[in-house]
């Protein structure tokens, strides 16, 4: 069984999915100079994005032993990276929020929304930052590798296309050349994401301690790699199939495309957590 | 700055857990809290000569270990709310639990499995070097314990200069790492850090 660390999983391909998608969406908005009618005509798809980010904090606190002392997660800001992910985590949500909300009220121009727009996607960039540092422990080989940052970076990369994609069609604000260009870099992001896996498991062959072999962790790894690969390729396929047939990418085939993404990552995620052990007992 | 550490004596401990079970007792632990952990490495084979079997290279040694009161320590470093910290008076290693969030980074850290968590309590608990007994000028109750004498406790300075400064041997991490206030007496079965010809003998205990 993978999925004992489950509320970390599920927070931390949740917070990855919705910043890959936001910094992609905004940078869209902010790129091509929208309009605020038309930024505040993404009101609906955003709050999915938003509602898969206050998710994924939900699952965060519940990983607490003591979750009404959570504010306590704030005292080492500067020092410790689990303490700098909490605020840049929530200043995210809170500036970005702050956005999505001026939208549904269509109150503050497209100024003042592009303004915030850019505290958010930075403040994300570093909560992805201090989220990869949060694991660079140098006394767990197992996350003290390459493949932390990797493995992040290709979810935050991968599902925020897929969601940032789902956000476009779903605004009726997609066409068909947009859609495909995002299909290529997604083939391009899988494989590269396939590769990292493929890296990753290479390495834990040669990982052991005294005590620990890190291959031997978790019973059926091999399995586990085969059904978050399968699952992976499954919704590549609901992803880009309709684009082959040249048919119109709708919403519902990117839902079910999205899902099927985000079961892979949280399989993958599984297997992060639970092959972490120490360099010593 | 005062730097208290222990002495392991790894060539006299027989491994009969009483500095465990007297920690145990003293701090009132559950079943799955051990502030005090005695581990067993063993490993080696025997091989056939004839209608015998002879021990060629069985090896079995005990570590008895407990929170290191590191110089660098790793849990330290990654802890969120600042309950895990090191005191200056004494330089123990000690989490504040009225302050703990419990959400174990500081045992993902460890490598040497010192914090321990207490679910029903929700937050983080550990060997404290007993700095309250330390300060009354007692020894930890595990020292104390020890029927073989195989614990010393004491300014760590000292014990480096009656014992020498080791404190590698498997399973143990290298003590780069963390820099461990521990002097550990090899045992003749020793391997070094980094062995990997033996295995855990008794997981289920520690």
């Amino acid at each position: 069984m993978i999925f004992h660390e489950w509320s970390l999983i599920f927070f931390t391909v949740l917070a990855q999915t919705a910043v890959g998608g936001y910094l992609l969406v905004s940078s869209r908005a902010l790129a091509m100079g929208h309009s605020v009618e038309k930024i505040n005509s993404y009101k609906v798809p955003m709050f999915v994005l938003w509602a898969i980010m206050g998710i994924g904090f939900i699952f965060s606190t519940t990983h607490l032993g003591s979750p009404l002392r959570a504010f306590n997660a704030f005292n080492q800001l500067g020092t410790a990276w689990l303490s700098n992910e909490v605020f840049f985590g929530a200043a995210f949500f809170a500036v970005g929020g702050l956005q999505w909300l001026l939208s549904v009220l269509k109150k503050g121009g497209a100024n003042l929304q592009k303004a915030l727009m850019v505290v958010a996607m930075v403040l994300g960039a570093i909560f992805m930052y201090s989220m990869v540092k949060v694991y660079m422990i140098d006394t767990v080989p197992t996350w003290f590798n390459i493949y932390t940052p990797i493995s992040f970076v290709m979810t935050i990369v991968v599902a925020g296309l897929l969601l940032s994609q789902f956000v476009f069609v779903s605004a009726k604000d997609s066409r068909f050349s947009i859609d495909r260009n995002i299909a290529i870099l997604a083939i391009v992001a899988i494989a590269l994401s396939l590769l990292a896996t493929i890296g990753k498991a290479n390495l834990i062959g040669d990982i052991q301690s005294s005590v620990v072999k890190a291959s031997e962790l978790v019973d059926g790894l091999g399995s586990y790699l085969l059904i978050q690969v399968a699952l992976l390729m499954l919704g590549l396929l609901f992803w880009i199939v309709p684009l082959v047939n040249k048919s119109s990418v709708s919403s519902i085939t990117l839902s079910v495309a999205l899902i099927l993404v985000l079961a892979s990552e949280l399989v993958g995620r599984g297997l992060f957590y639970s092959l972490h052990m120490t360099s010593g007992l | 700055m005062k730097q208290y550490g222990f002495y392991i004596d790894s060539s006299k401990c027989t491994g009969c857990k009483t500095c465990q079970l007297a920690c145990k007792d003293y701090r009132d632990l559950g079943i799955k809290q051990n502030y005090r952990r005695v581990y067993e490495y063993e490993g080696g084979s025997f091989v056939q000569d004839g209608d015998t079997w002879l021990q060629k290279d069985v090896f079995s040694y005990y570590l008895s270990i407990a929170c290191n009161h590191c110089s660098d320590p790793a849990c330290v470093k990654v802890c969120p709310s600042g309950a895990m910290h090191k005191r200056d008076e004494d330089g123990f290693v000690v989490v504040d639990e009225d302050v703990c969030i419990g959400c174990q980074h500081c045992s993902n850290a460890c490598p040497y499995g010192a914090p321990q968590f207490n679910k029903e309590a929700g937050h983080m608990t550990k060997c404290d070097g007993c700095y309250e007994r330390v300060a009354e000028g007692k020894q930890p109750m595990c020292v104390e314990s020890c029927p073989l004498r195989a614990l010393e406790f004491g300014e760590i300075h000292i014990l480096r200069e009656k014992y020498g400064t080791n404190a590698d041997v498997a399973p143990l991490p290298s003590s780069s790492l963390t820099l461990p206030n521990i002097v550990i007496k090899l045992n003749k079965n020793a391997k070094p850090t980094g062995d990997t010809t033996g295995f855990l003998a008794n997981p289920k205990e520690v």
